[in-house]
């Protein structure tokens, strides 16, 4: 007389595999649904791609258990059915064995980037496959040597103490953006600025339209604006709070330096590559070079079509119709002209650029 | 009303952007907008649109900066006096890339002393390479032309400008060089050569509008002409331009077959050009867009050809040169057009049957070539107008 605990098939098999089946639903929905119903925008790269492969490892861990531990009573009678494919390769590289890795590749990323204060030099199209060999190599041991009795029968239970340990943290995203998941409330965030809670006192405020300008609009070098103002952001975070400001760094150079990012900004391949392999993400100075590029970049593309545009041309009309408050004029001179100059200010936007290297020849500059 | 008209397209791209501050006076402002630019509409059908594309550095630009000469105003006394600092900026950064590659050189090939600065000249370089690196540059002066002229006729310069294909050295060097005591001048005022030569990376779009006839503007084609940003970043603010555009100008550098992108330097630029020419070609919006290739900086080309051989970049490694001197450049500069055309007629399906395609060969500088190619383009464009009002 065998037992259901043989044949599969006891209820418990089933209450189990049901409260699985409802958290993995749960899992899927806490994933997606922010970016369903609040259109957060989708990360990019290893950050949206170490998730999604997560799920789908979870997904195939929970299945081959169900498949191997013979939760259904089925007969095997299909080759498909086999406890080498459920109970090795399935439960282990494509289930357990990837979810660990890709675990263990986010605690590296998060290892390098505060502790060691640099970005993970291996794309993770590259080290994924790395860390999954051993768990192959292992899987390719047990389908040569077929150790396992007709249950599928191999000690899960030290997987599952694994699983609790390594599940039970949550190390994978700044704590504010996790829990700000949870509030509906703080899709308000714009930016990373304030999300990080520095205090706004950017070239574009909070409430300046210009943050809704789409970067690709052909009228607008936006993007280089937008990181200029995310930059002078980072300059609020003290010196002595490396955590926050490398939060605010990998922020920028995920949306404004890495090749292909959303609003990748125009600068050279050599300021780039020093940005992408420094070795203190926290340095001061780590952008430096990109917002001289920048800057020296819309100030010749102003210089040159600045004096003869018809924006300059509508710009003088419009100013002069609307004789109200002077922070306004200048807000919709914003909105208006995508080449303001590089002349003197209250049009200037960037007349307040720090001028902090000393004319030390004493001749003139064009920028004063 | 041209000018209306072109006021109003500052308008049409500030338009949506205006917030949301809701008030009287800004709905009547709005409504008097809409209504003026639906009646732009319909003047706007008439002109024709130009989009000048292109990878970064391939002068389309400079292709603009001619036409405004040529077929516009021109550039007035305070327009060209705004080039000083660009034209300044050029000299500096001309100066620290080489003045930093020689360094760098120097500690790759550490077995050479060519790269090594005399020792007076070192610190002068670095002098200079820190001005380079500001925000804001000192005018030229007298005393620091002097400097520039010492480190620029440094062996060690020289021969590392020598390698300049392999730095992002900007094609004007030679030629500010020669003019720098000019350039320093106090009463400098940049002449339209300089402006011409006047390196600055365009970002975002310009437009212009003009008419190849001339002074009877109503007789001619009105054309308006966008000019964008070549470098990857750049690209994706075109496609809001693609719409009912007549004619892409499409400018190949040809003389950049050694050299690499300035946004990546694993990328030999011509590979850069041929995936972009393809993209450009297989764009849905260009079904029925003429297609005009300037083949341009055959100035450049010319003198390169017979230093460095045309294989060293992949696409054309199954070039064989046949002879020496101006045969040979005819040769590569066939070859290359011939490249060019092959993966023109790669790219073209049945539906684009009808669409026009010409290349030029351009040296942008050359105001005289460029005024050529422009009549050319516009009897072409006209020409094609009338087959297909049926009238030929």
């Amino acid at each position: 007389m065998t037992g259901c605990d043989v044949i599969g098939g006891c209820p418990s098999d089933y209450v189990a595999l049901s409260v699985a089946i409802l958290s993995f639903i749960l899992l899927v929905l806490r994933s997606t649904l922010p970016f369903i119903i609040h259109k957060v925008p989708r990360p990019k790269g290893s950050s949206f791609w170490l998730p999604t492969i997560q799920i789908m490892a979870s997904f195939n861990l929970l299945l081959s258990l169900a498949m191997s531990l013979n939760v259904v009573r089925f007969q095997r009678r299909h080759w498909w059915q086999s406890c080498y494919i459920w109970a090795v390769w399935v439960d282990g590289p494509l289930g357990f064995g990837l979810l660990l890795s890709c675990r263990l590749i986010q605690a590296a990323h998060l290892y390098c980037v505060f502790v060691k204060r640099r970005l993970f030099p291996i794309r993770s199209y590259i080290s994924l496959p790395l860390a999954l060999l051993p768990w192959v190599a292992w899987a390719t041991v047990l389908h040569i040597k077929q150790p396992l009795n007709n249950r599928c029968h191999m000690g899960t239970q030290w997987a599952s103490f694994l699983v609790v340990a390594f599940f039970s943290i949550s190390f994978s995203q700044p704590l504010v953006s996790v829990m700000s998941l949870n509030k509906k409330e703080s899709f308000k965030l714009k930016t990373m600025g304030e999300a990080l809670g520095i205090p706004d006192t950017g070239i574009l405020s909070q409430n300046d339209p210009t943050l809704d300008v789409d970067p690709n609009d052909p009228c607008f070098a936006g993007e280089s604006v937008h990181f200029y103002n995310e930059v002078q952001q980072l300059e609020k975070i003290p010196v002595n709070d490396p955590v926050k400001r490398i939060y605010m760094v990998r922020h920028i150079i995920e949306k404004y330096i890495s090749t292909g990012s959303p609003m990748e900004v125009n600068i050279s391949h050599r300021t780039r590559q020093e940005i992408l392999t420094t070795p203190d993400l926290a340095h001061p100075d780590l952008l430096k070079n990109a917002v001289n590029e920048l800057l020296q970049l819309i100030n010749m593309n102003l210089a040159k079509d600045y004096w003869s545009s018809m924006y300059f041309l509508k710009f003088k009309e419009e100013a002069a119709m609307r004789s109200v408050d002077h922070e306004l004029e200048q807000v919709n001179g914003w909105n208006f002209s995508p080449r303001l100059s590089s002349v003197h200010c209250p049009d200037d936007p960037f007349y307040h650029i720090p001028r902090d290297v000393p004319n030390h020849d004493g001749h003139g500059s064009y920028l004063q | 009303m041209l000018d209306i008209i072109v006021q109003n397209m500052g308008l049409l791209c500030s338009r949506h952007k205006r917030g949301n501050q809701a008030n009287t006076e800004e709905d009547e402002h709005a409504a008097e907008i809409e209504r003026r630019i639906e009646q732009e509409t319909k003047a706007e059908k008439h002109i024709q649109k130009l989009l000048l594309l292109g990878a970064g550095e391939s002068g389309k630009s400079t292709i603009f900066k001619q036409i405004k000469l040529l077929f516009q105003t021109g550039f007035d006394e305070r327009e060209l006096q705004s080039y000083t600092s660009v034209i300044h900026a050029n000299v500096y950064q001309t100066i620290k890339i080489l003045h930093d590659g020689a360094k760098e050189l120097a500690l790759s090939e550490a077995g050479s002393s060519k790269y090594g600065l005399s020792d007076d000249n070192k610190e002068i370089g670095e002098k200079l390479s820190e001005i380079g690196g500001r925000l804001d540059y000192p005018r030229l002066t007298e005393e620091l032309v002097k400097d520039i002229l010492k480190i620029w006729r440094d062996p060690a310069i020289q021969e590392t400008y020598a390698r300049g294909n392999e730095l992002q050295v900007p094609d004007c060097a030679d030629y500010f060089m020669e003019n720098l005591q000019r350039l320093s001048e106090a009463d400098y005022i940049p002449t339209k050569e300089d402006v011409l030569h006047a390196r600055v990376r365009t970002t975002g779009v310009v437009e212009i509008q003009f008419s190849p006839v001339g002074e009877n503007k109503k007789s001619g084609e009105v054309y308006r002409l966008y000019d964008v940003g070549g470098q990857r970043n750049e690209r994706r603010k075109w496609i809001h331009l693609f719409d009912g555009v007549t004619a892409v100008i499409f400018c190949a550098a040809i003389s950049e077959y050694d050299q690499t992108l300035f946004e990546d330097e694993n990328k030999n630029r011509m590979m850069e050009t041929k995936e972009l020419f393809e993209w450009v070609l297989k764009q849905k919006c260009f079904e029925k867009t003429s297609f005009m290739l300037f083949l341009n900086k055959f100035d450049i080309f010319e003198k390169k050809v017979s230093k460095v051989p045309l294989n060293v970049c992949e696409w054309f490694k199954d070039y064989q040169p046949v002879s020496t001197g101006k045969q040979e450049v005819e040769h590569a500069y066939e070859f290359v057009k011939k490249k060019f055309e092959e993966l023109y007629y790669q790219n073209v399906t049945c539906d684009h049957q009808d669409r026009v395609f010409k290349i030029y060969r351009t040296t942008a500088l050359d105001q005289k070539l460029v005024k050529k190619t422009f009549k050319l383009v516009d009897e072409t464009l006209r020409r094609r107008n009338l087959f297909e009002a049926g009238l030929l």
